[in-house]
């Protein structure tokens, strides 16, 4: 099969060469508001795609968990004023030390929420997270004192400045953490430790009785899980250039989820997928007409009946779909073929189970997953 | 009486009036997982329809039980389209049916939007519960008559539902269900329509609710988060699928949110929070949930 390997490493090869030449020859919206906001996006979606394809934990939390890092970004970098928008608290630090800090800050977090849910599965996790990240969302919105109300904080200042002063800089910037996460995502996934989550997400019981400590791995995969998802808030705190609590609100935390469910759940490359398509939609929505309904106003409705027809028609997403008509199309090589997605398949698995085990029926072994009810 | 005695007493009843609407809002919900095993993730938009669906009704007739009667009715047929339209076609694949209700309350959300736009609505509380009751315990003696109706109308519900579950023949087959869903469809029982009936009554019930709701306070877009998280939280504390539990979450709920926000308001949700983290910490299957 090497064959198979080469052309997935000279698809890798093209597929970088395009993502490295695109800031240099597309317009400046296109940078930053299509380009860098999609890889932003696709690293709180990588995080959730990490959590349920290795952990079986589809998470809610990871918006929350990305807006606890703008939050921190915001505190630490500015420097305490009185006006609206304005922190009183501040600490003034560079930005880079204050990204370090938010990330840092934010897998704490990410364990915390990890200790909470530890014990709960499948949908009742689902539901806890939800509740864990409107009750952020309350939490930044009634309190003035720490997160600065409904107002939050203007005047967050990346490394490079303002991004607009710099796209192409600062889509690079956007781009390395990605792939950065990507990798170091998949390193963990190969080693010893993703194997034993993995075990942890198929049978927790016998883990458990294989003497793992299963509350323990669950938490470390959602600290780790914040760690990435902080990635992503610090980014999208530097593009917007403040916080405020509507990067938080229900809405937004479902988008990671259809995010990750378009790009297909099981797929860790999903996630980018995934974003483009939905940032995309976002911006063109207003061009699409269907049976004389326009969709200018109504993205949300067009997300959300898209949402369902994924989840109805398609349940491993777009990349599921490219990844059956793709081997499909190489059937006449014969043998069994590798999955395309590398993460999945180097980790001793093939990626549609992990998509499979996510959203479809729950495993006919009915020992395999506790239930809390 | 001493001020502060005053203050704590109005504040205990705030509470206990909130967690009468909180308990309808999740009745339903617990319903529908305790037999389904559905998370309905559109509760709280099923809310904000049967709201909405009440204040054209109320502005249409003045009325407020037409209002009411709307309200449910309204959610019962839209509750019943979903359940035949997409969710009976994956039963048993709950985590599939969490993403689809997600989708769907994501939907209602934009058409209300659509329809009502930004405005807050509010619909006039009936004739037999306006004005304000002389209570001697609160502040100014007097206390909404309308906010002591709804802990009235959360105990007929408690009723109805335990009459419902407990003394019917529909409600023997539900509790059956419960216990083992294939056991009771070997006995010739036509579980799929019990499950109809159970989904269109629980989101019947949050069509009600919201038109309640709306009476006591008001509605505007994005409540449906609100009420969401509020059953959520209900039925985490309280344990799913349990009628009794409901009400002791939302009695702790509802009590915590008032406290919070009368004694340190900017944290009251905060409050919750711990609550929620504690009762999970020692049992993650909530107060009165079954072990698994």
């Amino acid at each position: 099969m090497s064959w198979v390997r080469s052309r997935q490493g000279i698809f890798t090869v093209v597929a970088l060469l395009i993502l490295v030449i695109y800031p240099l020859v597309m317009p400046r919206f296109w940078v930053l508001s299509i380009g860098s906001y999609s890889i932003i996006l696709g690293i709180a979606a990588l995080s959730l795609v990490f959590m349920s394809g290795y952990g079986g934990m589809v998470s809610l939390a990871q918006a929350a968990l990305a807006g606890f890092a703008a939050y921190m970004l915001a505190l630490a970098t500015l420097t305490p004023s009185t006006n609206a928008t304005g922190s009183a608290i501040g600490f003034a630090l560079p930005a880079l030390v204050g990204a370090v800090v938010a990330v840092v800050l934010t897998t704490g977090l990410g364990a915390l929420f990890g200790a909470i849910s530890a014990r709960s599965y499948g949908t009742y996790f689902l539901m806890l997270t939800l509740a864990l990240a409107v009750g952020f969302f309350y939490i930044v919105l009634q309190n003035y004192d720490i997160f600065g109300g409904h107002i939050g904080f203007a005047g967050i200042l990346g490394p490079t400045g303002q991004p607009r002063e710099n796209p192409a800089l600062f889509y690079y910037i956007c781009l390395a953490t990605a792939i950065a996460a990507y990798l170091g995502l998949r390193y963990i996934v190969r080693s010893q430790l993703g194997l034993t989550f993995q075990g942890v997400r198929d049978n927790p019981r016998r883990m458990a009785a294989l003497g793992y400590r299963v509350a323990a791995h669950r938490i470390a995969l959602f600290a780790i899980a914040g760690f990435v998802a902080g990635l992503s808030g610090v980014l999208g705190a530097w593009y917007r250039g403040n916080v405020s609590p509507g990067i938080v609100d229900l809405s937004r935390t479902i988008d990671v989820l259809i995010v990750a469910v378009i790009g297909g759940l099981g797929y860790p490359i999903g996630a980018f997928v995934g974003a483009v398509v939905f940032v995309l939609m976002d911006v063109f929505a207003s061009s699409i007409s269907l049976f004389g309904f326009r969709f200018d106003e109504r993205f949300n409705t067009l997300i959300g009946v898209g949402f369902v027809v994924i989840v109805l028609v398609a349940p491993d997403g777009v990349v599921g779909l490219v990844n059956r008509a793709w081997q499909s199309a190489t059937h006449r090589g014969g043998g069994r073929r590798r999955a395309v997605d590398p993460l999945a398949a180097e980790a001793g698995l093939l990626a549609a189970p992990v998509a499979t085990t996510s959203i479809a029926p729950s495993d006919p072994a009915g020992d395999a997953t506790p239930s809390n009810q | 009486m001493p001020k502060a005695l005053v203050d704590f007493l109005t504040v205990l009843l705030n509470g206990v009036t909130l967690a009468a609407l909180y308990f309808v809002v999740a009745s339903g919900f617990t319903l529908i997982f305790g037999l389904m095993r559905t998370t309905n993730m559109a509760h709280g938009s099923l809310y904000m329809l049967g709201a909405y669906a009440g204040v054209s009704a109320y502005t249409a007739t003045g009325n407020w039980i037409v209002a009411l009667v709307v309200g449910f009715a309204a959610v019962v047929v839209v509750g019943v389209v979903i359940h035949l339209g997409l969710l009976s076609r994956m039963a048993g694949q709950d985590l599939r049916q969490a993403l689809v209700t997600i989708g769907l309350s994501i939907i209602i959300a934009d058409l209300l939007l659509a329809k009502y736009g930004g405005l807050t609505y509010q619909i006039e509380p009936p004739s037999f519960a306006t004005g304000s009751v002389a209570i001697p315990f609160v502040v100014n003696g007097t206390y909404s008559a309308y906010r002591l109706f709804m802990i009235v109308v959360a105990a007929a519900v408690y009723a109805g539902l335990w009459l419902v579950l407990n003394r019917t023949r529909i409600g023997w087959y539900i509790r059956a269900g419960i216990d083992d869903r294939d056991m009771l469809s070997a006995l010739g029982v036509n579980v799929s329509r019990v499950f109809l009936f159970v989904f269109a009554l629980g989101a019947g019930l949050a069509g009600l609710s919201g038109v309640i709701g709306t009476t006591a306070l008001s509605i505007s877009p994005s409540e449906d988060g609100r009420y969401l998280l509020s059953s959520l939280v209900v039925v985490i504390v309280g344990g799913m699928g349990s009628l009794s539990g409901a009400v002791i979450g939302a009695l702790i709920i509802g009590l915590s949110e008032q406290i919070g926000l009368f004694y340190a308001p900017t944290y009251s949700i905060f409050i919750t929070f711990v609550i929620m983290a504690a009762v999970l910490a020692v049992r993650p299957q909530g107060l009165l949930g079954r072990p698994a």
